[in-house]
C-alpha cells in the first residue's frame, strides 16, 4: 500500500512536471515565432497585435504581410505539430488587457485568465492553475519584450489527461491489486501443492507400509531437484527395510527347514522300526540316529543363538589382550588331534616372536576351529592343512590352506551365506549346520577382521584371515 | 510294479523312504541329487517322482521344469519339510505336494492317489 502511494505521487509529480515542461517549450516556441514575424515587418505595436494573433489564431492582415509568407506555413506546420490548437493562449498587455486568445475560449475563460497575470516586474516563467467550470487548466506565463514595451504570453493546457492517469492509477490500485493479490495466491498454493506433492506421496506411502507390503515407492519422475533427495532417501530406506525383511523371511524359513530336517528322520525311522518286528542290531541302529539327529539339532539352535549374539549383541564380548602366536599353537595343537582321524598333516609356520592382539579369546577361537574343522571335513585322508601366520604392520594374517575338494568357483560368494550347504559326499557323511562359515565370518567381523578365500577346485582352499591391531 | 525315484540330498531321508516304499512294492530309485535323478528318469521307465526342493546345485523346482519339459508321463509329489503352501508357491502345477514331516500313513495315501489317476489316464 506504501509502495502504491509513493509510486502515485511521483507519477503525480512527474506528470505536472512534464507538462510545465511542454508548456514552457511551447510559450517559447510562440514567442519565438511573434518575433520572426515582426523581425519580418516592423517593430511597432501594430505589428505586435497583428503577429500575435496570425501566431495565435492565423487572423489578420497587415501591409507587405506577404514578406512572411514563408515564416507562415513553417509556423503553420509547427503549431500543429506542437498541438497549439487544444491549448488556450492569451497575449496580455502589461497593463492587464487582452491583446489577443486563441479561438476557442470564450469572454469568461478570457476574464479568468486576467485574474492571474503577473506584475509587471515579473521576469521569470510562472505556472499556476485555473479551475474554473469544466476547466481544469494549467497555465505557463512568460514575458514577452519588445524594445522598451513589455507583454504576458500565456498558454493553458488541460490537466485532464493528467487526471486521467492518476485516476486510472487509483483505479488500477484499487482494483487489480486484490485481483492480483488473489490471482498471485491461486499461483502460489499451485505451486505449494505441486512441491508439496511428493511430500504428501511419501506421507501416504509411508502409511501404506506394513511388514506386509513393502513394495510401495515414491515416483521421483515430477519432483522438483531438492526434494529428489529426499524421497531418493526414502525409496532406498523401504529397499533397505524390504531387503531386510525379505532376509529374515528367508532365514526363518530356512531355521525351519534346518529343524524339521532331524526331525523328519527321527520321525521316519521310528515309524519304520515301529512297523514290523526288527532285532535288536536295528533298533540300536535306530536310537543311534535318533541321537545323532538330536545332537545335529542342537547344534544349530547353539550356532543360531550365537549368531544372533554376534549380530545384535556385540556388547556381550570379553576382550582382553592375548598373545596371537601362543593363541595360534594352542589351536594348531587341537586341530592335529582333529586332524589325525582322518591321518591329514597338519603344519604350522609361525614366526618366532610373540605378537599380541586384544581379542575374545573363546570366539576367536571359533572362528579359526570352524575353518580347521571345514578344512578337515572337506580334505580327503593323508591330504595335509598348512597353518602360516603373518605378521603386518597393522593387522596379523592366518592363512589356512588345503588340498581338500575346493570349492566351485560359482559357490565362492555364497559359501559364508547362512545355511548354505554344498552336496554331501560320500566323504562327508557328517552333516553341518551350515552355520559355521558365517559364524567365523561374523567374528572376524566383530574384530574388526575379514575372512577371504580362493579355491581351486578338485585341488584345495585356502582361508585367508586378516585382523587389525 | 510301479517306479519310483526318491530325490533327496540327506541320505538319511533317502533312506527312509526307499525302506518304506520298498516294504508297499515298488521298485524304488535313489538319487541325491537333480543330474542322478534326470539320468535314472530317462532310463527307466518311471511313475512317480518324490521330489525334494532344496537341493545344492539343481534345486527341485528347476528339475521340475525338465520332468515337464521331457518327461511328462512321470508324476510328481513334492516332498520338503517346507509348509505345503510354500511347496505350492515354489513348484504351483507338481501333482501333489507332501510335508516329510506329516508321517507315512499320509504319503501312501498320496501316492495311491497320484498314481490310480495315473493308470486311468
Amino acid at each position: 500500500m506504501l509502495y502504491t502511494g509513493l509510486l502515485y505521487f511521483e507519477l503525480y509529480y512527474s506528470l505536472y512536471h512534464g507538462l510545465d515542461k511542454d508548456l514552457v517549450v511551447k510559450t517559447q516556441e510562440v514567442s519565438n515565432a511573434i518575433s520572426s514575424y515582426m523581425d519580418g515587418l516592423e517593430s511597432n505595436w501594430r505589428a505586435f497585435t497583428f503577429a500575435s494573433s496570425r501566431v495565435i489564431r492565423q487572423e489578420g492582415t497587415y501591409p507587405g504581410q506577404e514578406k512572411v509568407a514563408e515564416i507562415e506555413s513553417l509556423w503553420l506546420k509547427r503549431y500543429k505539430k506542437l498541438g497549439l490548437e487544444h491549448d488556450y493562449i492569451s497575449i496580455v498587455s502589461m497593463n492587464g488587457e487582452t491583446i489577443v486568445t486563441s479561438s476557442n475560449m470564450d469572454a469568461e475563460l478570457t476574464s479568468y485568465f486576467l485574474k492571474g497575470v503577473g506584475s509587471p516586474q515579473e521576469k521569470a516563467v510562472s505556472y499556476r492553475n485555473i479551475d474554473f467550470g469544466n476547466y481544469k487548466l494549467r497555465v505557463v506565463s512568460i514575458p514577452y519584450y519588445y524594445k522598451n514595451k513589455q507583454a504576458f504570453l500565456e498558454i493553458g493546457a488541460s490537466r485532464k489527461p493528467i487526471f486521467n492517469i492518476l485516476y486510472g492509477r487509483i483505479f488500477f490500485a484499487s482494483v487489480a491489486i486484490p485481483f492480483i493479490l488473489v490471482f498471485a495466491g491461486f499461483i502460489g498454493s499451485a505451486i505449494t501443492k505441486r512441491i508439496l506433492k511428493p511430500v504428501l506421496d511419501v506421507t501416504n506411502i509411508a502409511r501404506n507400509i506394513t511388514h506386509k507390503d513393502l513394495s510401495g515407492r515414491v515416483v521421483t519422475e515430477q519432483v522438483d531437484e531438492e526434494l529428489k533427495y529426499l524421497v531418493d532417501a526414502f525409496n532406498e530406506m523401504i529397499s533397505r527395510l524390504d531387503k531386510s525383511f525379505h532376509y529374515v523371511a528367508q532365514f526363518s524359513s530356512d531355521v525351519a527347514h534346518e529343524l524339521k530336517t532331524p526331525l523328519t528322520i527321527i520321525r521316519g525311522e521310528s515309524e519304520l522300526s515301529l512297523m514290523k518286528e526288527c532285532d535288536n542290531k536295528e533298533y540300536k541302529r535306530v536310537i543311534e540316529i535318533t541321537l545323532d539327529e538330536t545332537e545335529r539339532m542342537f547344534k544349530v539352535i547353539e550356532d543360531l543363538l550365537l549368531l544372533s549374539r554376534l549380530d545384535y549383541q556385540p556388547q556381550a564380548f570379553r576382550f582382553e589382550v592375548i598373545d596371537f602366536s601362543e593363541f595360534i599353537r594352542e589351536i594348531f595343537e587341537q586341530a592335529k588331534k582333529l586332524a589325525a582321524k582322518k591321518n591329514i598333516l597338519v603344519q604350522l609356520y609361525s614366526p618366532p616372536k610373540s605378537m599380541y592382539l586384544n581379542a575374545d579369546k573363546l570366539h576367536l577361537r571359533r572362528l579359526f576351529l570352524n575353518l580347521l574343522n571345514n578344512a578337515i571335513k572337506f580334505t580327503p585322508s593323508e591330504g595335509s592343512i598348512t597353518i602360516r601366520l603373518d605378521h603386518e604392520t597393522k593387522e596379523h594374517r592366518v592363512s589356512i590352506s588345503d588340498t581338500g575338494i575346493g570349492i566351485k568357483p560359482e559357490h565362492l560368494d555364497k559359501i559364508f551365506n547362512r545355511f548354505f550347504h554344498v552336496e554331501q559326499s560320500a566323504q562327508t557323511e557328517e552333516i553341518g549346520t551350515g552355520l559355521g562359515l558365517s559364524i567365523a565370518y561374523a567374528i572376524a567381523k566383530i574384530h574388526r577382521g575379514d575372512i577371504t578365500v580362493f579355491s581351486q577346485y578338485g585341488k584345495g582352499s585356502i582361508f585367508i584371515v586378516t585382523l587389525l591391531i | 510294479m510301479k517306479k519310483i525315484v526318491v530325490v533327496d540330498d540327506e541320505n538319511r531321508i533317502r533312506r527312509i523312504y526307499c525302506q518304506f516304499l520298498i516294504g508297499r512294492g515298488f521298485e524304488v530309485f535313489e538319487a541325491s541329487n537333480a543330474d542322478h535323478a534326470n539320468e535314472i528318469v530317462k532310463h527307466e521307465k518311471i511313475d512317480l517322482v518324490l521330489l525334494d526342493i532344496k537341493m545344492p546345485e539343481v534345486k527341485g523346482d528347476i528339475f521340475f521344469e525338465v520332468l515337464q519339459c521331457f518327461h511328462k508321463r512321470c508324476k510328481v509329489i513334492v516332498a520338503s519339510v517346507y509348509p505345503l503352501n510354500e511347496q505350492k508357491r515354489l513348484i504351483p502345477d507338481a501333482d501333489d505336494y507332501y510335508d516329510k514331516s506329516q508321517g507315512f500313513n499320509i504319503l501312501i495315501g498320496k501316492i495311491n492317489k497320484v498314481l490310480v489317476s495315473h493308470a486311468e489316464i
